[in-house]
Order: structure tokens, then C-alpha cells, then sequence
């Protein structure tokens, strides 16, 4: 029974896939307001997940150069950047300027000289749950009622989980620069997906024994966090 | 926590648990009565305000939450891509090199 749900599954999710391929007239060349979204790309990546390893040469496919998917998550992360910095700062446009500028120098840190599309869009990420939790934080130091009782264990928990979501985000951008994946993409248009690059492996020891061996955080960057001091909660 | 009738006259009784049962004391319709009264209402009050000021904070916070949940979202497809693309597996909460995969 368990496969054929699987079977069906994966039915529909190739469907889907062939669905938003047909409609797009121009395939996977980059115009056309759909391939702004991430559909296709999706319903691929989930039949390679599901063991469909035949879709790996269309994700290969899919993933040549195509700056427009690119900026286009570049730009959700600057809009996400934007509702943070509105909600946090309020009408206080100092505060907001300073939360852009704090934004620019976390962003220089964490990324590095020469980052990879993918690293940069990692670390947007950051610097968005670093927003949240700076939030989240400033709340609870400005409103008595927060500091116990039901409400503040609601709170806690919401503080919980963007610390989480910051720690995944950075285990995520560890992994991505210690494995090096080959296939990643530059955001300036290629003729062909880039050479995979040779994986670095210590002596003695195999990809999987290597990649179990995380130990996430390269070191030299570091997330400093300057503590903010809000001068208003609420944004209207 | 309430005024009861009986008859023609009003008295207040606080409810209080005592481990698995919740009692109901007698408070009489004097000035303790309406001083407990008060203090149970205000309370009320205040738990309400919290609650709204609560709801008011959630309402603040949905949009650039959705939108940081939709980037991470829009993330991790790229991520998965890129990683399935160049011959890496996701196995066991890991990504792992694909056997035979020869890049």
C-alpha cells in the first residue's frame, strides 16, 4: 500500500513538473513572468529526492545559468530585510538607517570576500532571523506583561525557534562551504554548468565520513551581534 | 469569581483550586466582597489588554515572518538543487556524496 502512495506521489509530482514546463512557452531559457517562481525547479528537486535519480540530467538542465531566479530571491531577501527594518524601527529613521547599516556589515562578515550566489542568499537569511530575534528580544525587554505567564512562555517559545532558524541558516552556510558543491551556480550568464571542483578530503577518510565530521562554522566569521536598544515597539 | 442571587440579594463567591478541585469561597456582599470584586475584574482586564496586546504583536509580526519563511523556502530548493545537481544525497539528516557520482 506505502508504495503505491509512492507511486502516485511521484505521479503527480512529475505531472506538476511537466505541467509548469509546458506552460512556460520559452522551456527553460528565462522569460515569461513563471520563471520568476521556483515551481518547476521544486517538483524536480522533490522527484530526485524521492529516488528519481533519471530527472538529475533536467536539474542539471534547470540549473544553468539563469540570473532571473537569482535575483529574484535576491530581491525577496531585500524585501524581507525592508519589512524588518520598518517593523523594528518604527518612525524612528535613525534607528532604521542604523538597522540597514548593521544589516551591510553583517552581510560584508558573514559572507566574505568572494561569496557564491548561494552563500550570499544564505547569509540574507541570517541577517533576516537575526532581525527576527532582535525583535523578539527588544519585545520582551520593553513590556512587563511579557516577563511571565502564558504570554511570556509564548514569546519564549517564538525566541526559541528564530534562534533555531539563525543556527540552521548558519550550519547551512557552513555546509555549503565546506562541501563545495560543484554545480553551483554563477549568477552571470555561462554557455554550460561550471566544472565540478575535486572535493577536499583529508587523507584516510571517505565523502560520507567526512561530511558526517561537520564541524559547521569555518571561524573567521563570526555574528556580531552590536545590541541594539529600540525606541519603540510598535510600528504603525 | 462571581456574583450570585439569591433571593433578592447579591453575593460574591472567588472561585480557588486546591490541587485537582476548584472551591468556591464565600465572600459575603460587604466591603470585602466588593473589594474582591473589583480586584477580579481588574485583573480581568489586564489579562484581556495582554491578550490583545499579544494579538497585536502577532498581526506585526506576520508579514515579514511570511516573507522570511518564503525565503528560506526559496532557499532551501536552491539549495537541495544545487546540492542534488552536483551528486550529493540527503541522507539521514546529511548531505552525502552519491556513490559512483564521479564529478
Amino acid at each position: 500500500m506505502a508504495k503505491n502512495t509512492d507511486k502516485e506521489k511521484n505521479a503527480v509530482v512529475e505531472t506538476e513538473a511537466k505541467q509548469e514546463e509546458a506552460a512556460s512557452p520559452e522551456g527553460d531559457k528565462g522569460t515569461g513572468p513563471q520563471t520568476h517562481t521556483l515551481t518547476p525547479l521544486q517538483a524536480t528537486v522533490e522527484l530526485v529526492k524521492r529516488g528519481r535519480r533519471e530527472f538529475l540530467p533536467r536539474l542539471r538542465e534547470q540549473l544553468k545559468p539563469r540570473p532571473d531566479v537569482w535575483q529574484y530571491v535576491g530581491d525577496l531577501a531585500r524585501q524581507t530585510e525592508r519589512a524588518w527594518v520598518e517593523l523594528i524601527g518604527g518612525q524612528d529613521d535613525l534607528l532604521k538607517e542604523s538597522l540597514v547599516l548593521h544589516a551591510e556589515t553583517m552581510r560584508h562578515e558573514l559572507a566574505g570576500p568572494d561569496p557564491q550566489p548561494l552563500e550570499r542568499l544564505i547569509v540574507e537569511r541570517m541577517i533576516a532571523c537575526q532581525f527576527q530575534l532582535l525583535y523578539l528580544d527588544a519585545l520582551e525587554a520593553q513590556n512587563d506583561f511579557l516577563k511571565g505567564g502564558k504570554a511570556a512562555e509564548h514569546l519564549m517559545r517564538r525566541q526559541n525557534q528564530a534562534h533555531r532558524q539563525l543556527m540552521d541558516a548558519a550550519k547551512t552556510l557552513a555546509i555549503v562551504r565546506k562541501l563545495k558543491p560543484p554545480s553551483v551556480i554563477d549568477a552571470a550568464p555561462q554557455p554550460s554548468v561550471p566544472a565540478a571542483e575535486p572535493n577536499r578530503q583529508p587523507k584516510g577518510s571517505s565523502d560520507d565520513e567526512s561530511a558526517a565530521k561537520l564541524n559547521g562554522h569555518n571561524g573567521h566569521h563570526h555574528n556580531r551581534l552590536n545590541g541594539f536598544k529600540f525606541s519603540a515597539v510598535d510600528a504603525s | 469569581m462571581a456574583w450570585e442571587t439569591r433571593g433578592t440579594k447579591r453575593f460574591y463567591y472567588k472561585s480557588a483550586r486546591e490541587g485537582r478541585t476548584v472551591k468556591k469561597i464565600y465572600l459575603g456582599r460587604g466591603e470585602a466582597a466588593q473589594r474582591a470584586a473589583a480586584e477580579d475584574a481588574a485583573a480581568r482586564a489586564r489579562r484581556e489588554a495582554e491578550r490583545a496586546e499579544l494579538r497585536r504583536v502577532e498581526a506585526l509580526l506576520e508579514a515579514p515572518e511570511r516573507l522570511t519563511d518564503q525565503l528560506k523556502d526559496q532557499i532551501d530548493v536552491l539549495l537541495a538543487a544545487t546540492m542534488y545537481a552536483g551528486g550529493w544525497h540527503y541522507h539521514r539528516g546529511e548531505w552525502r556524496r552519491q556513490r559512483g557520482e564521479k564529478h
